[in-house]
């Protein structure tokens, strides 16, 4: 029995679908990623597995049961990171860990200890006196976290906790994540930062316009899709005979070249690399600089929808 | 619930703009109005008169034909309302002292020759001498009528007391007879009004449709009940609490108004009063997913409209009010807190007192039914 079961789900906003019959199983442990971009439905996704949505059609059970507005139980083993930082600004950043956390685990003593883990864990020692607006864009990131995960939920809900972080700051994020996926916690993890899923994320769902695109690990989504590897050749001129040339090289199913730099993509496997390079040497031609990639969850997202993740 | 509400209290004190506008805003405007109407409350507002009651000695009064009158000078003196004529009775040469110290305003001698000293420059001189120069012709309109139509002796006697109760002050449907005062009751109202400021941002703050504070909170396992009660009881609290400040700066520090002999029934109607204001800043709060900005714009155009109609701006509003739509007066916040005072420090009509209690407690539990009930909806159509 998977940790959370989605069937059918259906939620509409006046005459706009934002879910559309959605269907998900998440299993314990995992760290599931929710890839799309904005307004895909990610939050939509989360807000009904809180129970705040009201939603149209399908259900969505939690631990084996259907999840309420009073399913207190259910929510009790539950931590949600806002996508918007949730945090009072009148109080510090202990007092904020410890209200929050509070509302989980009335033992004074017991909350003391969970609270100071969790300023440790998104490292914020230091900072425990000080406000929020004291804080840099990337702290108030990790104080948002440090409120959702003190009472070490059995399920973590992390909805876009790294928008408008440093890097440093997301690294650590990051990393915290996986330590508490290590730790016991499944993870729900929703981003459109296709990198930060592809480093993190056991399984990854794409969605866009409400509907689940692809379901899978990374590596079977990278299957799902026709680009086995992608070819950069920057700083380099070319005649329309050799262009078309490499066109009809085989595996080649694209060749862009814009602005002196040609990008191909291949089907299938195996590495093409050499033999474009060794065209260019029988032909003369040199170029700036050249690489090769295989495909990314990006090149997922723009083979299945037709546009550009971050679009 | 107990962690919820110290923290909401933690956060309402914290939050500078709140506790200045909620707070310090009555606390300047009382300084304010201290200085400018306090003149003209000192000049309008009647201290007690005290003066002294000389008896006769024990001698002279036993022999006196008139020692029976003599009682019946004392009644009639101190038939008058305490608060404002105190009578002493002391012996000729106590009276003289006290006179001499200014511990006294004046001093009646009773006997057949009644009379009546008076300090000097004393402001209340002319209302001793009306209150013995009212006797004196009672006294003489009954003797004459005893001697000429004894059988209309009675209705002589129900005559006067007759007008000795249509001389009495009546209030007149809630029109401030003191405007300077009614200031002072408005500033209260206002601020008791202004615990509708805490009970909007409390309860924003606890719905997952107007704040991702209130989103994380209904997202978690506290109890909905739980959540709403700590909003409302944390907002009550905490503005009950400055009015009770402003009260105390007003009576002790300032002196402008004088709470000592029915400090209970003030507290009592501050109490409802912010109940009152608590509730409908609640029910502004729970009305559709505004931002906070709004809703606040929107308590500080009725807490504005409400003090206005309380005469807190311009006197005579609620006068003009309670003659042309008095059912206005009934339900404003504010002119029923300033009816209750007036009630209460200057009438002691306590069935005006009774009556705007009686109004404020049930607005406010309507107004919270309709708070909780919009509050305990849990899920949203969206957020």
């Amino acid at each position: 029995m998977s940790m959370i079961e989605i069937r059918n789900l259906v939620k509409r906003y006046k005459d706009t679908i934002a879910l559309d019959h959605l269907n998900l199983d998440i299993e314990e442990g995992e760290i599931f990623g929710l890839l799309g971009p904005n307004g895909s439905g990610k939050t939509t996704v989360i807000n009904c597995l809180l129970a705040l949505l009201k939603f149209d059609k399908g259900s969505i059970k939690i631990f084996g049961e259907e999840i309420q507005p009073d399913s207190y139980e259910i929510k009790r083993q539950i931590g949600i990171v806002m996508q918007n930082v949730a945090v009072f600004n009148e109080l510090n950043v202990y007092e904020n860990v410890d209200y929050f956390c509070g509302l989980y685990v009335p033992d004074r003593r017991k909350r003391k200890q969970l609270v100071e883990e969790a300023i440790a864990f998104t490292g914020l020692e230091g900072y425990e006196k000080k406000r929020p607006q004291k804080l840099s864009g990337g702290l108030l990131r990790r104080l948002n976290i440090a409120c959702g995960i003190a009472h070490r939920p059995r399920l973590v809900i992390l909805d876009e906790p790294t928008v408008a972080v440093d890097p440093q700051s997301r690294n650590k994020i990051l990393e915290g994540i996986c330590q508490m996926n290590r730790q016991g916690s499944t993870i729900i993890y929703t981003s459109h930062y296709m990198e930060e899923v592809e480093q993190i994320c056991s399984r990854i769902a794409i969605l866009d316009k409400g509907r689940c695109l692809a379901l899978g690990t990374k590596e079977d989504l990278k299957h799902m899709i026709k680009t086995g590897e992608k070819v950069h050749l920057e700083g380099i001129c070319l005649t329309p005979v050799q262009l078309e040339t490499i066109r009809r090289m085989p595996q080649v199913y694209s060749a862009v070249y814009e602005n002196e730099t040609l990008t191909l993509r291949y089907e299938g496997s195996g590495s093409h690399l050499l033999g474009l390079l060794h065209y260019l040497e029988e032909e003369h031609l040199t170029c700036g600089s050249c690489f090769s990639e295989l495909p990314t969850l990006n090149d997922v997202f723009l083979e299945i929808t037709g546009k550009e993740l971050r679009d | 619930m107990f962690l919820i509400m110290k923290r909401q209290i933690l956060v309402n004190i914290r939050e500078k703009s709140n506790i200045f506008w909620t707070m310090i805003f009555p606390l300047i405007l009382a300084t304010l109005f201290h200085f400018t109407l306090g003149e003209m409350l000192d000049q309008n507002g009647m201290e007690t008169i005290s003066a002294a009651y000389v008896t006769q000695s024990a001698a002279e009064s036993a022999e006196s034909p008139s020692h029976q009158e003599k009682d019946s000078f004392l009644e009639y003196l101190e038939s008058f309302d305490n608060s404002w004529l105190k009578i002493l009775p002391m012996t000729e040469k106590e009276a003289e002292n006290a006179l001499k110290n200014d511990e006294i305003l004046g001093t009646f001698y009773g006997g057949e020759e009644k009379s009546l000293t008076i300090g000097e420059n004393s402001t209340y001189t002319s209302i001793l001498s009306q209150i013995l120069e009212i006797y004196e012709k009672n006294e003489v309109l009954i003797a004459r009528i005893a001697q000429d139509h004894p059988e209309h002796l009675s209705d002589a006697v129900a005559a006067l007391e007759d007008y000795k109760t249509c001389t009495e002050t009546v209030t007149f449907g809630g029109t401030s007879m003191d405007s300077v005062q009614n200031y002072f009751f408005a500033l209260i109202a206002m601020t008791c009004l202004y615990g509708s400021f805490m009970g909007m941002y409390n309860a924003v703050g606890v719905q997952a449709n107007t704040s991702v504070l209130g989103a994380r909170l209904t997202a978690g396992c506290v109890k909905r009940y739980k959540s709403i009660a700590a909003s409302l009881l944390s907002s009550w609290m905490i503005s009950f609490l400055e009015v009770l400040i402003l009260l105390f700066y007003m009576d002790v520090i300032l002196g402008d108004i004088d709470l000592s002999r029915q400090i209970l029934q003030i507290f009592v109607i501050c109490a409802a009063a912010t109940l009152y204001s608590c509730s409908l800043g609640m029910v502004i709060g729970t009305v559709g997913s505004w931002s906070a900005n709004l809703k606040n714009g929107i308590v500080v155009a009725v807490s504005m409209a409400c003090s206005f109609a309380a005469d807190l701006m311009l006197s005579g509003v609620k006068g003009a009010i309670e003659t042309y739509a008095p059912v206005i007066n009934r339900i404003n916040p504010g002119a029923l807190t300033t009816d209750a005072f007036y009630s209460v420090l200057v009438y002691n009509d306590t069935e005006k007192y009774f009556r705007s209690l009686i109004l404020l407690t049930v607005f406010a539990l309507l107004l919270l039914t309709a708070a909780v009930l919009s509050m305990r909806r849990m899920r949203y159509e969206s957020i």
